[in-house]
């Protein structure tokens, strides 16, 4: 069903990176020698060669497609549980980063500049986004959840991610 | 010890006419021209590439970056509209000749049909990169999430494509 991640961890980053002109030809080398990386370049430079010139001004995607289930076998599976969740989840760790922040105290050391991070609110703002996302997306078949799942994975990693460095 | 230029020259001449035909499957338009900007780079990489296996991947993952920036560069400046006279008109014109017609028709559908059945984001993604050539941190801005999110929303749409694409039979056959 969902395609297990590739073992070599530039293969969605930084080789992606580098395919579209972002860095420099320094991480040809590796793209070269390394399985992953080749596949996803063999895949994108197939793709695009074939994609590329029919893609200007092809239709924006229908909006407020209104489907919230994924049907197969004639049986529906509902995503309320996940929408559902979703809010738990942004309420609880907006409750987590309010109680952390009010629970430091009035800094006596110099201050420490640190790189920025999303405020708790963001973090939560985010979370219900992507519940939002999950409303509006038309999930025709398993794949398509899995793709939005994986999404919501990303962001949620990202989040915790956030707040453990709040 | 043989000198690094003159090993260049001489995988130069053993690989230059398959890279052309790798390259001429994959751009419309002077593949001579693309070659050229592959042997280039690699003599100013100069990398250590001791045997030729390793010397045939670096020169196809060099053509292979260089034909998705030739068609980053081109459909930025199409002005396709739609499947229709005038559009397949643009893109015979662009894909090589009229013998090409039916190809670039079903290739329109397919890609157009993958997008519209993708989630919004993972289609606005990759129109973004390729079609206005939007880096990755600015997609990433636009849509509020990290870079790395972005970078796997383009990945899972070229994964759909390709596999859209194979279903339809327009797969490219690797050298």
């Amino acid at each position: 069903m969902t395609t297990p991640p590739s073992p070599c961890h530039h293969a969605e980053t930084t080789t992606l990176l580098w395919l579209y002109g972002e860095i420099d030809d320094q991480h040809a080398a590796h793209v070269a020698s390394c399985p992953d990386c080749s596949e996803v370049a063999r895949l994108h430079a197939d793709v695009l060669s074939l994609a590329a010139p029919s893609l200007r001004e092809t239709p924006e995607p229908l909006a407020g497609r209104p489907l919230v289930e994924v049907s197969k076998g004639g049986e529906g599976v509902s995503l309320g549980w996940t929408l559902g969740a979703l809010a738990v989840a942004a309420t609880v760790l907006l409750a987590i980063g309010v109680v952390w922040m009010g629970s430091v105290e009035s800094p006596s050391e110099p201050a420490v500049v640190r790189a920025p991070h999303p405020s708790a609110s963001e973090v939560a703002r985010l979370l219900v986004e992507d519940a939002r996302d999950l409303e509006a997306a038309s999930f025709d078949d398993l794949e398509d959840l899995s793709d939005n799942l994986e999404e919501l994975s990303d962001d949620l990693d990202w989040l915790e991610e956030s707040l453990a460095s709040l | 010890m043989q000198d690094p230029l003159t090993s260049l020259d001489t995988r130069i001449a053993s690989y230059h006419d398959q890279l052309i035909a790798f390259l001429r499957k994959r751009v419309a338009s002077d593949p001579e021209e693309l070659a050229q900007e592959v042997w280039l780079r690699i003599h100013r990489a100069a990398p250590d590439l001791p045997d030729e296996a390793a010397f045939r991947a670096y020169m196809y993952t060099v053509a292979r970056r260089l034909v998705i920036d030739r068609h980053r560069r081109q459909a930025a400046r199409l002005e396709l509209v739609s499947v229709d006279g005038q559009t397949l008109e643009r893109l015979s014109q662009w894909t090589g000749g009229p013998d090409r017609d039916l190809e670039a028709r079903e290739v329109l559908v397919v890609v157009t049909s993958t997008l519209e059945q993708m989630s919004p984001e993972m289609a606005q993604v990759f129109r973004w990169r390729v079609l206005e050539d939007v880096p990755f941190k600015v997609i990433a801005q636009r849509q509020g999430c990290p870079v790395n999110t972005a970078l796997a929303r383009m990945h899972r749409a070229v994964k759909k494509l390709s596999v859209a694409l194979a279903d339809a039979g327009l797969v490219r056959e690797d050298p």
